[in-house]
């Protein structure tokens, strides 16, 4: 009798379309910068949606010893999903994939005390980017440092780099942009300074930039360092290539806005990627997931969706009916105490 | 009127009784680990390792060893929501034991349900860190996670040897909080973490040690554990764990309310790449 009258009361619901309120999806994360620009930078500024983020010791120099806290909140994804959706609706972040065996040591890690290692994995960095700088005057030497990590070991800096050459400069390729791989002093594993591209990305700085980045496991042969941004698919040099560099520390800063980070695990030569597989569609800032299960992590499942399966029927149905009356309320005597 | 009043006893009995309240309620316990060496405090499990009384503390011996042990007494499966308080030292050097990355330390362990399934808040220097770090790990039989942690505000490794300190957790729910402060200036509170969890909603309390031989006889105590709060008690203390899959308004029950909420969402999607599912990701 209980089942027929919940049949019948199903039956008589299944009209009722009711929008699911889903979390919001916020983008970007944080943004840091220099008052300076590039090497003569005398300080840097630090905003994040919730500034709690900023671990608040003064800095003992300038660009240096500052990085995130520790926040649980902050989503952990696997490697190769997008980290982009949180409760607290102030951080996308990435997680680490260095426990994981296929990618054993790349990792961005903006969870504990953020760090990039790459090390004998076929891996990709990707994320989007908004530049907090405008496009340099076309007559102005530029360098900017967008994101920088530092290994504290080594006293070791490892950044990705944005640079102009001046139109009127006399050296080679004025007039052009560059998204540059570089190490600083004291980097004792991995020989390569820069990885120097070869064509001038297409940067956008209006707006969002996919930015990919590619390691490829020297152990099995391969030597290369690779940045491709949006579409340009040549920014890549492997004649001077930056190996994959045991990097283990934190990240000292961000210059921009960033969002969606992920880590694939897997090494694409030559950039024969496109962009629609990668990411599930059309260029657009927030990809948002490409499987059932990336919605998921990302947080967008609904409750009701028991079997998670991203629709709500009639397996969903089976599975309230197979403990249907089922109670597990402490306060009441007949029901079943798991815990016991 | 006796015959009222223990009418009206009966009556509350039985109510009691109907709403299970005779077993709810509030409980206390303190260890304080006095005994003969090498004994087990009474009701207490060694979950693994070999924590044992050592000078009326429970000590960890020089060795490369993971321990868990617990108290196991009658009805501590039930403790929910508590404060539990542990005072932990240890000798061994963070600055000088080229072990110390993923070993050594000594923690509270808390809301055991087993020696697989648990949490435990311990003082620990990280592998990529460079300073004391107070962690809370919830451990499943796949392993350990590390779910929280607090930069220590004396990040001096030097600063966690030969003194004793006291680590407090408090849950409420599935909020947890751990902070720790040293013995003597206990109105300081070194680091302080809440992190949100619901793996787990009962269990009781313990200790969690990973032990090193440091070649130097170096070694890990912890005693005086006090633990005082409530059993279960409501559907509150239990939903998060034991609900059963259709309790969509975590009532702890599976019944029309379910059913309702099952119907107002019927048919919705959310698959990417089907065009006829909805997008909420682009809202």
């Amino acid at each position: 009798m209980k089942r027929f009258i919940f049949t019948v009361l199903l039956l008589l619901s299944l009209s009722i379309q009711a929008f699911a309120i889903y979390k919001d999806n916020p983008n970007t994360f944080l943004t840091a910068g220099f008052e300076g620009q590039g090497e003569n930078a005398k300080k840097i500024f630090w905003t994040a949606l919730n500034p709690d983020l900023i671990y608040p010791e003064a800095s003992t120099s300038d660009s240096t010893d500052k990085y995130l806290k520790y926040d649980p909140n902050i989503v952990t994804i696997v490697p190769g999903k997008w980290g982009n959706a949180l409760d607290a609706g102030y951080c996308a972040a990435a997680n680490y994939a260095n426990e994981d065996a296929n990618c054993f040591s790349l990792g961005v890690n903006l969870n504990a005390d953020n760090f990039l290692i790459a090390d004998s994995c076929d891996c990709m960095l990707q994320f989007w980017w908004k530049p907090n700088f405008p496009r340099p005057a076309a007559d102005v030497n530029t360098t900017i440092r967008i994101w920088q990590w530092k290994n504290n070991v080594s006293a070791a800096t490892f950044y990705l780099e944005y640079r102009y050459i001046s139109n009127r400069s006399t050296v080679a390729n004025a007039g052009k942009e560059y998204l540059n791989f570089r190490a600083a002093t004291g980097v004792s594993t991995g020989d390569s300074t820069s990885c120097t591209p070869t064509l001038a990305p297409s940067i956008d700085f209006e707006g969002w930039n996919f930015v990919s980045i590619g390691w490829e496991n020297i152990s099995t042969g391969g030597d290369h360092t690779s940045i491709k941004v949006n579409n340009d698919a040549r920014t890549t040099n492997p004649a001077a290539p930056l190996r994959c560099i045991n990097f283990t520390k934190y990240w000292q800063f961000m210059n921009g806005y960033f969002d969606d980070i992920r880590i694939v695990r897997e090494y694409i030569p030559h950039w024969e990627i496109e962009q629609d597989r990668l990411l599930g569609r059309e260029f657009t800032p927030n990809p948002g997931p490409r499987t059932c299960a990336d919605a998921f992590d990302m947080g967008f499942g609904s409750p009701r969706d028991v079997n998670k399966d991203c629709k709500v029927d009639f397996q969903d149905f089976a599975e309230l009916a197979i403990g249907w009356m089922e109670c597990v309320d402490p306060e009441v005597a007949l029901c079943s105490e798991p815990w016991i | 009127m006796k015959k009222v009043i223990l009418r009206f006893n009966l009556c509350m009995i039985i109510l009691m009784l109907l709403t299970g309240c005779l077993w709810a309620g509030t409980f206390s316990y303190t260890q304080d680990f006095s005994g003969s060496n090498g004994a087990q405090p009474v009701n207490w499990v060694v979950g693994y390792g070999s924590l044992s009384i050592q000078n009326n503390t429970y000590k960890a011996p020089s060795t490369d060893t993971e321990h868990l042990s617990y108290y196991n007494g009658a009805g501590s499966n039930l403790w929910s929501n508590y404060t539990a308080s542990l005072w932990v030292y240890k000798t061994t050097s963070w600055t000088t034991n080229a072990k110390i990355d993923f070993l050594d330390t000594t923690g509270i362990a808390f809301r055991v349900q087993n020696s697989n399934n648990y949490y435990f808040a311990a003082l620990r220097k990280l592998a990529h860190m460079y300073d004391g770090r107070l962690c809370i790990y919830k451990v499943t039989p796949e392993g350990s996670d590390l779910i929280g942690s607090v930069k220590s505000r004396y990040p001096l490794n030097s600063y966690y040897q030969d003194a004793w300190f006291k680590i407090t957790v408090e849950l409420n729910g599935n909020q947890i909080t751990a902070r720790f402060v040293e013995q003597g200036y206990e109105w300081d509170i070194i680091g302080e973490v809440t992190v949100t969890d619901d793996s787990y909603s009962n269990g009781t309390a313990g200790i969690y040690s990973i032990s090193v031989n440091d070649g130097a006889g170096g070694y890990h105590s912890a005693d005086d554990l006090t633990v005082n709060g409530t059993t279960i008690e409501n559907c509150d203390d239990v939903v998060a764990q034991y609900s059963p899959a259709g309790d969509f308004n975590n009532d702890c029950r599976v019944d029309f309310k379910d059913a309702a909420s099952l119907a107002n969402s019927w048919l919705n999607c959310i698959l990417p790449g089907n065009q006829e599912c909805s997008t909420p990701w682009n809202n």
